[in-house]
């Protein structure tokens, strides 16, 4: 579909996703942002046709794109000081799915603006959308054992997180 | 987890850990993007589960969005501008290309000291002006010569800077160095390529009228002195005002109407004027 891709082909694509992508950003920003950003995302589209090209899939090509954008637009300092006014600290696509991973889930909603892009577009993958590591690894475009790593390595971020957390409110 | 019946598709492609559907696999399965085995599990499996069916009838009303029709300066309006104008596609792709250049630096953390600037001077002689497309143009000079793209300098020689935008509004000058293991730093939370790179400002936000001159000295310490490295001078202009805790997303395009200008050089004890 994306072979040898022009702007006509993204203004397709654009009209037959840009509904789902905006679905996808709501998850993440208020409605009429969520608008912007899904326009700001095409605009990468754009730069990045190239990108499309050997894609199987533009839906997850995009979905990727959509959540990486998210979260780095939500990381930007001043986007991140408007949120903190308005919701805490809290991260505000970590909504609950399910009790398990619970002690992950409280260190990404604390530390996820601390940790690297990676690591929280994995994690967010793996709490939030609920995958699993093949799928994952299928969306990046690295190994299952990869993105375990990735996994492992939050957990024992979040374990460190909650000893230190413990000590320090234990008299 | 609910097991799919049809084993020649993984099933990690399209559940959960849970055994729910995935909104990617909902999505890709509305978009007919799966192969048969995998439509034929989903089948199944929409039968049997009451929850996915209802996020797939999530994914089925989920409306139109409005087409783009924002203020010039906004991403819609770039976007539907580039999509109507070939061309831009081809400025993009050599924008992306400029862009990612120094993401290919090494990290290390930032080491300001290297460099220092005198104060800067503001003229009215828009001489650059008439010959730009473009707001802004960046020259760069060494000696009284101007620097051309690839020229080489002396490591501590002295530039002058010359910025000129074709628009009131706010510059700033950045630098940018490859190969020089104490010069950059890891700027984290940028762009999907998450590469290592920084900017270290040179100067803070400047009202620009229509020129700014600022005189550039690079300061190499130890093993630098004698190392050839490669700068890169950035200069970001603002139609807005804005603050250079906001550059990694401004250089990016974001938020405000911004443009920059870059030259690239390198910096060689061999260099012979």
């Amino acid at each position: 579909m994306l072979r040898d891709a022009t702007p006509t082909d993204v203004g397709r694509l654009y009209a037959e996703h840009s509904a789902r992508v905006h679905r996808w950003t709501s998850r993440f920003f208020p409605r009429d942002e969520a608008e912007e950003v899904v326009h700001e995302i095409f605009v990468k589209v754009l730069e990045r046709i190239e990108g499309f090209r050997n894609d199987a899939s533009p839906t997850t090509w995009l979905y990727r794109l959509t959540i990486n954008h998210c979260l780095n637009r939500l990381r930007n300092a001043t986007r991140r000081a408007e949120l903190w006014q308005e919701q805490g600290s809290a991260a505000p696509w970590l909504v609950p799915t399910s009790a398990a991973d619970q002690e992950p889930r409280t260190f990404l909603q604390q530390f996820w603006r601390q940790l690297d892009d990676e690591l929280v577009t994995v994690a967010f993958h793996y709490f939030v959308d609920g995958m699993t590591h093949a799928e994952i690894a299928r969306i990046h475009g690295c190994s299952a054992r990869t993105v375990g790593n990735r996994i492992e390595r939050l957990r024992v971020l979040a374990a460190a997180a909650a000893g230190y957390t413990h000590e320090e409110t234990t008299p | 987890m609910t097991s799919p019946s049809n084993p020649p598709i993984d099933a990690g492609e399209v559940f959960t850990r849970q055994g729910h559907l995935t909104m990617l696999a909902l999505d890709r399965f509305e978009c007919g993007e799966l192969s048969t085995a995998a439509v034929d599990c989903i089948v199944t499996h929409l039968g049997e589960c009451t929850a996915c069916a209802e996020r797939l009838a999530l994914v089925h009303e989920t409306p139109p969005l409005r087409p783009p029709a924002s203020p010039r300066t906004s991403s819609g309006s770039r976007w539907a501008s580039a999509v109507l104008a070939t061309g831009l596609a081809v400025a993009a792709t050599v924008a992306l290309a400029v862009w990612l250049q120094p993401q290919q630096a090494s990290r290390a953390p930032l080491n300001d000291g290297l460099h220092n600037a005198s104060a800067y001077t503001t003229t009215a002689e828009p001489e650059l002006a008439a010959l730009l497309e473009d707001r802004i143009a960046l020259r760069v000079m060494a000696g009284g010569r101007e620097l051309r793209e690839g020229n080489r300098v002396a490591p501590t020689e002295t530039l002058r800077l010359e910025i000129e935008a074709a628009a009131p509004g706010f510059v700033a000058l950045l630098v940018t160095h490859d190969g020089d293991e104490d010069a950059l730093f890891d700027g984290s939370g940028t762009g999907e390529a998450d590469g290592a790179y920084a900017w270290t400002p040179l100067t803070d936000v400047h009202e620009l009228d229509e020129r700014l001159t600022w005189t550039h000295t690079y300061s190499p310490e130890g093993s630098h002195a004698s190392r050839s490295t490669s700068e890169r001078l950035w200069a970001l202009w603002c139609a807005e005002a804005f603050s250079l805790r906001d550059l990694d997303r401004l250089m990016q395009g974001e938020g405000h109407d911004c443009v920059y200008e870059t030259h690239e050089f390198s910096r060689s004890p061999a260099s012979r004027r």
